[in-house]
């Protein structure tokens, strides 16, 4: 995903949140924020657009019901019909519970599919599995990764905005 | 903007950062399990191997061995499935509804009640696979294609069971992955022992705790929770259809979905109580397991006790109300009948127990607790074998009454089950995280920058 670019790490998210406006202010838009815990806020800092996930869950979701409706259907009355105490072969209230459970299951599926492919993951390879500064992102601290290539990255700028941020370790990963 | 907070609860106490919690919480990962563990670990695993001798005693013989007969077809293989059903359910209660509800207070147990929902659904799963007999035809539960061309009953609430119970085992694990991932991958960021980092990349899938995955991931969580809450009322609400849809007086009624929900998130919080009483005492989580935490939970039980209450007096009045003779004898009979000391045992101990938490003195005492919540797991035992039992041994005709006594068998799957699920709980504080990392950083004093808005 990430090729070459600066990093730098932060200690508070009162700082994170301001560097990170920054920025974004500046043009960049290949950047990325690594927190330990999802910090409210910074995605409107960022920018980030809302995610299409809920899309995903609904329509599978409608279909699972569907897809669940009509096979308790075609078993019970287009494929082989059984009289069982006289009940109707198509016994609407009676398919309602298996319905909705279809519907639940397909909805969570694909959400938990979504949610991996919009996270393009599972991916084992990364420039920061060596950079033991970015391996703190998941612990205590806070970094600011931008791409090198770009088209407004300016290193000397965008040092100049780490440090009036009390960034630390600023420095190149690749 | 007006923002109003009321009273704010510290939810970490002691001033520690965020690499202490890390320390803290994946501390019980890193050394090796205590001598205390292993007798904990030996004395649970035999109780369970113990349950699967009787079971495999079970399916060598069939289930004659056990103490079931004519009237009573029904008797602790269904009491200990749903006791075990509604066990699960204060998981998802507490990772989906209370998530829902914005209870913060939530983060630090929810981990392990997730973990307690799968556990203990697996131990449920395990009553109607061998109460069918023959075990090895359970596939015939499922619509697959066969030689004999003919389909399962749709309309029978058994098979809705099948249906409710598989979909909330997959949705509770496909749920508490997704929130153990950011844990997985702070494990695999710290680790120093080669075989756990491959491990943990493993199963971190990549994770790399970015912001634009963190969007999505919070998208995802809300929608799992989203989709959770509905999902548990409809599967505990399904297990009473497999009662309420019969015509057994006593069995017939319409309350029983919200009775059985009220009843499960009872059962389920006690033994969450119990489970995280004892680990954070071990793992000294005190910090972050606090006695507000506990307190809560218990406000949570002295409301589900209610409700529980209430439901059985309702029930007993419908029954004198509907005049009809065999539905009040049904009542009359678990109240006074043969039975009568199962009914006045779940009385004790789901009703009046919990009324000790009016008082804070009581709420936020741990030995109080602890016996409340053994109590109140006692009690919600008894709660189905009442429901059960007693309304199958005597019906409506005198000549087809019946007793029925359980056997060492029954005892034994019983107790092995209980087994088990101590067992895979001992194992999961030992292999995973059993608080949420990423969660405890993010209700931190000072963690957002903006404050706490929807801070309760």
């Amino acid at each position: 995903m990430f090729k070459k670019g600066l990093a730098a790490n932060f200690t508070s998210p009162h700082e994170l949140i301001k560097a990170a406006r920054q920025v974004h202010k500046q043009g960049i838009k290949h950047f990325d924020v690594f927190t330990p815990y999802p910090i409210h806020g910074l995605d409107e800092a960022m920018d980030i657009k809302s995610s299409h996930i809920p899309w995903f869950s609904l329509i599978f979701g409608l279909i699972g019901a569907a897809a669940g409706l009509y096979f308790q259907w075609w078993t019970s009355v287009a494929d082989w019909k059984l009289n069982i105490g006289g009940k109707p072969h198509f016994a609407l209230p009676a398919f309602i519970p298996v319905t909705f459970e279809c519907g639940v299951l397909f909805a969570a599926f694909a959400t938990f599919i979504a949610l991996f492919y919009f996270c393009k993951l599972p991916k084992f390879e990364s420039i920061f599995e060596k950079d033991t500064h970015a391996l703190k992102a998941t612990d205590d601290q806070f970094m600011i990764f931008i791409e090198a290539s770009d088209a407004a990255f300016n290193e000397h700028r965008l040092r100049e905005i780490f440090n009036k941020h009390h960034a630390e370790n600023i420095r190149w990963v690749e | 903007m007006n923002v109003q907070t009321i009273e704010k609860i510290e939810l970490v106490l002691g001033k520690k950062d965020r690499k202490t919690i890390t320390e803290l919480i994946s501390k019980p990962l890193d050394c090796f399990p205590s001598k205390k563990w292993f007798l904990l670990f030996s004395f649970t695993a035999s109780i369970a191997t113990l349950g699967f001798l009787c079971i495999g005693w079970t399916i060598y013989k069939g289930i004659g061995v056990w103490g079931n007969n004519n009237p009573v077809g029904w008797a602790f293989d269904i009491t200990n499935f749903v006791f075990w059903i509604g066990i699960g359910h204060a998981g998802t209660l507490i990772s989906a509804i209370l998530f829902l509800f914005r209870q913060r207070w939530r983060t630090a147990i929810n981990r392990a009640a997730e973990a307690m929902t799968i556990f203990a659904v697996m131990c449920a799963g395990i009553f109607p696979l061998i109460h069918v007999g023959r075990p090895w035809f359970a596939y015939w539960l499922f619509p697959l294609p066969n030689e004999m061309k003919i389909w399962v009953n749709f309309r029978s609430p058994l098979l809705w069971d099948v249906f409710a119970v598989s979909t909330y085992f997959i949705v509770s694990f496909l749920f508490w992955y997704i929130g153990l991932i950011p844990d997985l991958a702070t494990l695999r960021d710290r680790t120093t022992n080669p075989i756990k980092k491959v491990a943990y990349s493993i199963l971190s899938l990549g994770w790399r705790s970015s912001q634009r995955s963190w969007k999505q991931y919070e998208t995802a969580y809300l929608i799992f929770a989203a989709i959770s809450t509905p999902l548990v009322l409809s599967v505990h609400s399904i297990v009473s259809f497999d009662f309420a849809t019969s015509i057994i007086p006593g069995w017939h009624t319409t309350i029983f979905p919200p009775y059985f929900v009220a009843g499960a998130i009872f059962g389920g919080f006690a033994m969450v109580l119990l489970l995280l009483v004892a680990t954070r005492k071990v793992f000294q989580w005190e910090d972050f397991i606090t006695i507000t935490h506990l307190e809560n939970m218990n406000k949570v039980l002295l409301t589900a006790g209610m409700l529980v209450g209430y439901a059985y007096s309702v029930e007993f009045f419908t029954a004198w109300y509907s005049a009809n003779d065999y539905e009040f004898f049904a009542f009359k009979n678990r109240a006074f009948g043969p039975y009568a000391w199962t009914y006045w045992t779940m009385i004790f101990c789901n009703v009046l127990s919990p009324q000790l938490f009016w008082f804070k003195r009581f709420r936020t005492s741990i030995p109080v607790m602890i016996v409340v919540a053994i109590l109140v797991t006692i009690g919600m035992w008894f709660e189905r074998f009442v429901i059960i039992v007693t309304s199958l041994h005597r019906d409506f005709l005198p000549s087809s009454w019946g007793m029925y006594t359980p056997t060492i068998f029954d005892f034994g799957i019983l107790a092995g089950s209980l087994g088990l699920f101590f067992t895979l709980y001992l194992i999961f504080v030992r292999l995973l995280p059993a608080v949420s990392m990423s969660e405890i950083k993010g209700v931190m004093p000072g963690a957002h920058p903006k404050g706490e808005v929807n801070d309760v």
